[in-house]
């Protein structure tokens, strides 16, 4: 036997691609994105010609009206600038939250000492409910970005931090020792095998994480601001205007949406040697 | 040089110790090619483990170039019975994992890697992932992946058990090929008895649990060996029929 003939046995032996299965799948997305938009149009229309009728618009508004609402907001410029102030303490406590709980997962899930000294504390910290900090937050640190971000990122921290430690702990040991008898050291190791291999778990905090944010930054706005998403919210709330909350609600729910998606195509592009459909 | 002296592993359990090695003197001399035999479940892997310095030895020593090892031996490559292909990496990236730890230039990497991955006949999946090869060609990853750093000794552990015949002895032959040209130490763990004759110096008979040598028996024919031809020889046959008696005891041991 030559070595084509190896070749060619492991080519049967490789799993077979046909290209009936990706023209399914597609049709399938058709049907799937056909159907969401179906409830999506469907629940519009039961709030906008049953609820709104038969219950006070005063309490549930109605979605015609939310969406005037959002057009003025948008034309008269009074949306972007609340929009952005709520976007910029939740990227920035965001990052600053999973950066930092990422570097303590590592090292509470690496060095065992340092985990076994520290998870109590930790679990102690998270279990404090963070809005009950918010006053705290704004004595130390006044009424602009700085406490929203604080607030956030304390937040994030505690989600992604218990994540990226379970997953260095569930590194498999075998792979460690794979690159150790070929000499690797500790550093190596760390980059080349505990870091790709918990970030499947890095991931799915970071998406859990996300919502916690848009939380954080919200509440911190209701705690203490003259600004802000949450702020006008609250606003809306104190002159008894329920589109006003709805269309801050809806603004909050795309924004939420939109960086989702983003953070699931980041883990799609770096996750794509996970098989798919499992 | 390997030299086991008096070497036993136990493994603590609730029903108190299970002795997996019990009391292994043996030389592996350089560049020697040396096949562990015994019935499945009988210490081979655990005492391969012990080598490579990833369990400790409850007794005895073990000694690499007459120096007692603790801890990692580096000088080696072991390619373990389990699956540890990084699946996060495409096969091309893991064959070159080692040479990478060695900062080999990145055009060297993929000139070895491209070698390496044709004479285990996987040249057209290099950008595959793990996940999308079939059991038998990610064992061949393996191979490669340690056969490219070119190791002093090389233990294997079953590895090619997973490959139907054809590719077994196409790899035998590739493996025999390799190793007349480097020749590194090789302690190869197999069940399979004419692969063992067909491929070692020596083979090591091992007693059913707890591991104990039963017989080391040299095989003496010449090389370089073509497993083609000398597999369903009569020699190797002959050889095969009289460590099958010494096996089959030990067989019927532990069936029962």
């Amino acid at each position: 036997m030559t070595e084509t003939s190896v070749t060619r046995a492991a080519m049967n032996l490789a799993p077979a691609k046909t290209a009936a299965p990706s023209r399914r799948a597609f049709n399938r997305a058709i049907v799937v994105n056909a159907s969401r938009i179906a409830v999506f149009v469907a629940m519009v229309a039961l709030w906008q010609f049953v609820l709104t009728p038969a219950l006070d618009p005063f309490y549930i508004s109605s979605p015609s009206r939310i969406a005037v609402r959002l057009v003025e907001w948008v034309t008269d410029g009074v949306l972007l600038p609340d929009f952005l102030y709520t976007m910029e303490s939740t990227f920035i406590g965001y990052a600053v939250g999973s950066l930092a709980g990422v570097a303590c997962g590592f090292l509470m899930g690496r060095v065992k000492f340092v985990g076994d000294v520290f998870d109590p504390f930790f679990d102690a910290l998270n279990s404090l409910p963070r809005v009950a900090l918010g006053p705290l937050f704004t004595l130390w640190l006044g009424i602009d970005l700085a406490p929203k971000v604080l607030m956030v990122a304390s937040l994030v921290f505690f989600v992604v931090m218990a994540n990226t430690r379970a997953g260095v702990r569930d590194v498999n040991p075998d792979y460690i020792n794979v690159l150790r008898i070929m000499g690797a050291d500790e550093r190596t190791i760390l980059r080349k095998v505990v870091l790709p291999s918990a970030a499947v778990w890095i991931y799915a905090s970071l998406q859990v994480a996300l919502p916690w944010a848009l939380i954080g930054a919200v509440i911190g706005e209701m705690i203490a601001s003259d600004r802000g998403m949450g702020y006008q919210i609250l606003h809306a709330g104190g002159i008894l205007d329920s589109t006003g909350i709805f269309a801050g609600l809806v603004v909050l729910m795309i924004a939420g949406l939109a960086l989702t998606h983003f953070i699931r195509l980041l883990e799609q592009h770096t996750q794509r040697w996970r098989p798919k459909d499992k | 040089m390997f030299s086991f002296s008096d070497v036993s592993v136990e493994f603590p359990t609730a029903q108190g110790p299970i002795v997996a090695v019990d009391h292994v003197t043996l030389d592996i001399p350089k560049q020697n090619f040396v096949c562990f035999v015994g019935p499945s479940g009988c210490g081979k892997t655990t005492l391969l483990n012990a080598a490579a310095g990833l369990i400790t030895p409850s007794t005895g020593t073990i000694q690499y170039d007459g120096k007692p090892r603790t801890g990692f031996n580096r000088r080696i490559g072991y390619v373990t019975q389990t699956e540890t292909l990084f699946p996060w990496r495409t096969t091309a990236e893991n064959v070159g994992v080692a040479l990478e730890l060695q900062n080999v230039p990145r055009d060297e990497i993929k000139r070895r890697v491209d070698r390496y991955m044709s004479l285990v006949g996987l040249d057209r999946f290099g950008d595959h992932y793990p996940g999308q090869l079939s059991g038998g060609m990610r064992r061949r990853a393996a191979l490669a992946r340690t056969w490219i750093y070119n190791p002093e000794t090389i233990l294997m552990d079953e590895p090619f058990g997973a490959l139907d015949a054809q590719l077994k002895l196409s790899m035998q032959k590739q493996l025999l090929e390799l190793w007349e040209e480097n020749r590194s130490t090789v302690v190869f763990v197999t069940h399979d008895l004419a692969e063992a004759v067909t491929l070692a110096d020596q083979v090591v008979v091992f007693t059913a649990r707890p591991a104990r040598i039963k017989a080391i028996r040299n095989i003496d024919l010449p090389r370089p060996r073509d497993p083609y031809r000398i597999h369903f020889s009569q020699e190797v046959q002959t050889i095969c029929a009289e460590l099958w008696e010494l096996l089959a005891d030990e067989i019927t041991e532990t069936v029962q």
